[in-house]
């Protein structure tokens, strides 16, 4: 999901939490926003820091302004017979063609385990919002545009299209990891491997309840924003979830990222926006009921083990929406390229778009 | 004829706020105080300049985004779409940008024309809602603008340290720019530095020096040289593009227009974000809506029947001259929005054409600088050598994005962060931290 539906998503959580929004409205309290920022920090520990400090072998940069084509085959293959040859790791930093201020060149790696090729394609010129201005492929000289080399290691590359991206901004960071049965692909391997861990939610959860008891306040108090940080931090690893990369749910005991329920994907734009919409409206139902005496009297209220709920509010602000929603992607959305791709590459570029 | 006579008037604004907006950085704001105390020499009626002052806020809404798009001199609703407008203009196209603009402004109008009769019912009550909940909607927006920054250059080396330096170049100087602005922000609000005679112009100075003037000092030294603008018939947007970045501008104008301190651009971003908005015409196009929005809706809600909600600077100042109760005012009102934005938008389609036409014949140099003098003359006329001081400040503040290439966005702190602190009664803390007290 995209850091403001992960944000908003937080929030409304959190504000479920009992005496949260008492504290909220009549402590003047920021609990809220705290836990909104839990919700967005498992993003911000990895495109901020963890993709930073992870380790890079090698770079592919690619000639500018028209790259060779046959040139980066010829790299990418030597480098799986390499991995595959010497038996270790090699993480591989592929950059971007920036060709103006907001501009780039886009170019591929086609990876075929089955006939052991590795395929690379130079195309057009894009913006940043994602124009693409097919007429600038004639710039680059035919030979160049496309190049082809072979490697002889047995490459496992589970994903259906078996071609990463290279577009806007920076590129992707690829492993190329030995195993016994061949040459494993592993793309943006920093993200969501220790970030995106319960165990690691619960921990930072802990350290905010230190701080919150140091300051004086009660154990009461300070497991309450125990439960905030920790709602909040895990909203996010749960959102994704519902994704097809998943995470690596226990960090540091569990090493691998679990898959996802292949539900939606993070750049799915009606999933995200019915997830912020529903946030909003549980932000705004639990607003209401904080103040007395109710500002909006919402119909068809009724109690439910002490809960007040609107039938109004349920059908009509989050129902029929995404009743709505789900139509309107059934409809519209034409999704291209691996969903997999498309969740990591996307998640990258989404938060700036 | 009672009713025509406040059409022409709400026209009459319409041409007096579009002729103002031209100028660069001249808020209308900061004129329309001196119409108010006009009025009773002129013999115009309270509530006949109520609907002048409508017409005002209509003309300003669509025609200040001339000064962003052709003298890179943005304010603080404008300044996102400067990147965007100014390599559009770079490439020829800023006619273009002022008709995406425009066609925003129209969509946000026609969307609030519509919707006018549930925002007369829904208003005050979500006005007494989001207000106990202030602080925090106003601390959620500010954190998200501070942890949303992405670093856009991962650099190159496999030293992992050198790559840490080169991606948080970036974000420092965002962080930086975020602190500096909320500290001079509290200074000037909480600090009380301008003189009381000011007090209309109090952040005029810091939001001229945060947003306008960098822009303009970066065209002096790069030497920008504006090509020949080319005059399209027709933008380069969908129908999807244009109903996507309108509602989306209109859902982020609508919310700042309720909720103080917040801006047009601020809601449009995250509107936007939630809508997966990703064109840079819908990006526009959006803008435009949430500007038309924010700045037309504040002051329209004090036209809302049986309740007084008095949002925005001029509301404020406009509301000591009268206060519409009657539901004809309202629909008038409404009418008047409908027909001002026309009206306006036709304005910026000429305005626009002449200047896109004559825009490559000067010295784009030589414009920034007249500019940046003209905005130090309002300066010092409205806020004195003080107002000057902190201009010179902010514009220090202002530069920071613009060098390390992080996000302008960061600069609006100079404005939340101090209201934010002020609505969780936690200002005097602050100020003791900064040795304020």
């Amino acid at each position: 999901m995209k850091g403001v539906t992960h944000y908003f998503f937080a929030a409304a959580l959190v504000s479920l939490i009992p005496s949260v929004m008492a504290m909220a409205v009549y402590e003047r309290s920021f609990i809220i926003v705290l836990g909104a920022i839990a919700g967005i920090l498992p993003d911000y520990i990895d495109f901020k820091i963890v993709r930073f400090l992870w380790p890079i072998d090698i770079e592919i940069m690619p000639d500018w302004p028209i790259p060779d084509a046959q040139k980066i085959a010829e790299q990418v293959s030597k480098i799986i017979d390499d991995v595959w040859e010497e038996k270790k790791t090699i993480t591989v930093q592929f950059h971007t063609i920036k060709t103006g201020p907001n501009t780039w060149r886009q170019w591929f790696i086609y990876l075929d385990p089955d006939k052991q090729i590795v395929k690379v394609g130079v195309g057009a010129i894009r913006t940043f919002g994602g124009r693409i201005y097919r007429s600038t492929i004639d710039d680059i000289p035919k030979e160049k545009r496309v190049g082809e080399a072979r490697f002889g290691a047995p490459l496992i590359y589970g994903y259906k299209d078996r071609t990463i991206r290279m577009e806007i901004l920076s590129g992707p960071t690829v492993s190329f990891v030995p195993t016994e049965e061949g040459v494993e692909v592993v793309f943006l391997p920093w993200h969501r491997y220790m970030s995106h861990s319960i165990t690691l939610g619960a921990l930072l959860s802990a350290i905010v309840m230190m701080i919150v008891l140091a300051l004086g306040c009660t154990f009461l108090r300070s497991l309450i924003y125990f439960a905030v940080f920790f709602v909040g931090f895990s909203s996010h690893i749960l959102a994704d979830q519902f994704g097809h990369m998943g995470s690596n749910l226990f960090w540091p005991f569990t090493k691998k990222r679990v898959e996802g329920f292949k539900i939606t994907e993070s750049a799915d734009p009606y999933a995200n926006f019915g997830l912020f919409w529903t946030s909003l409206v549980i932000l705004f139902w639990r607003m209401n009921m904080s103040i007395e005496p109710r500002p909006i009297e919402l119909p068809w209220t009724y109690t439910l083990m002490g809960i007040e709920i609107s039938l109004f509010l349920v059908a009509y602000l989050i129902i029929v929406p995404w009743l709505a929603l789900i139509l309107l992607r059934i409809q519209f959305w034409r999704p291209t390229g691996d969903p997999y791709l498309r969740d990591m590459l996307m998640e990258e570029t989404a938060e700036l778009m | 004829m009672a009713i025509l006579a406040l059409f022409i008037y709400i026209i009459l604004g319409v041409l007096v706020g579009s002729l103002i907006s031209i100028l660069p950085s001249l808020h209308i704001y900061n004129v329309a105080p001196i119409f108010i105390l006009l009025a009773p020499e002129l013999g115009i009626a309270p509530d006949i300049m109520l609907f002048f002052l409508l017409g005002n806020v209509i003309g300003f809404a669509v025609m200040n985004s001339i000064s962003t798009i052709f003298f890179s001199a943005p304010d603080d609703t404008t300044f996102l779409v400067l990147m965007p407008s100014q390599i559009m203009l770079l490439n020829g196209r800023g006619f273009e940008v002022a008709l995406l603009m425009g066609t925003g402004c129209l969509i946000g109008a026609m969307i609030m024309v519509a919707i006018s009769p549930i925002i007369m019912y829904i208003l005050p009550k979500m006005m007494s809602l989001v207000m106990p909940n202030l602080h925090w909607i106003l601390a959620m927006f500010l954190f998200y603008i501070l942890l949303s920054e992405f670093p856009k250059d991962i650099g190159v080396g496999t030293n992992r340290w050198e790559r840490f330096k080169n991606g948080w170049k970036n974000l420092a100087g965002g962080y930086l720019t975020f602190a500096l602005a909320s500290i001079l922000g509290f200074i000037i609000m909480y600090g009380n530095i301008m003189p009381v005679e000011a007090a209309y112009f109090g952040m005029l100075p810091a939001l001229i020096g945060v947003f306008a003037i960098p822009s303009l000092i970066m065209n002096i030294i790069s030497r920008t040289e504006v090509p020949k603008q080319r005059i399209q018939r027709s933008v380069d947007a969908t129908i999807v593009d244009i109903v996507k970045g309108g509602l989306a501008g209109f859902s982020g104008g609508f919310f700042a227009a309720i909720v103080p301190a917040l801006t047009g651009g601020m809601g449009s971003v995250i509107a936007g974000q939630a809508t997966g908005q990703r064109e840079e015409s819908q990006f526009i196009i959006s803008m435009g809506a949430s500007r038309f929005v924010y700045y037309v809706g504040a002051f329209f809600l004090l036209f809302v029947p049986r309740y007084t909600v008095v949002r925005g600077g001029l509301a404020n100042l406009a509301a000591t001259l009268y206060i519409p109760q009657e539901y004809h005012e309202f629909y008038i009102a409404v009418a008047g929005i409908a027909i001002g934005c026309v009206v306006a938008f036709l304005l910026l389609v000429v305005v626009s054409y002449l200047l896109a036409k004559v825009i490559h014949k000067v010295r784009y140099d030589y414009v920034s600088i007249a500019i940046i003098v003209i905005l130090a003359l309002i300066t010092f006329a409205t806020t004195g050598v003080i107002g000057i001081i902190v201009m010179i400040v902010a514009t220090g503040i202002g530069l920071i994005p613009l060098i390390t290439g992080s996000r302008r966005l960061n600069c609006i702190a100079i404005i939340i962060f101090p209201l934010m602190l002020g609505m969780a009664g936690l200002s005097g803390e602050f100020a003791s931290l900064i040795g304020l007290r």
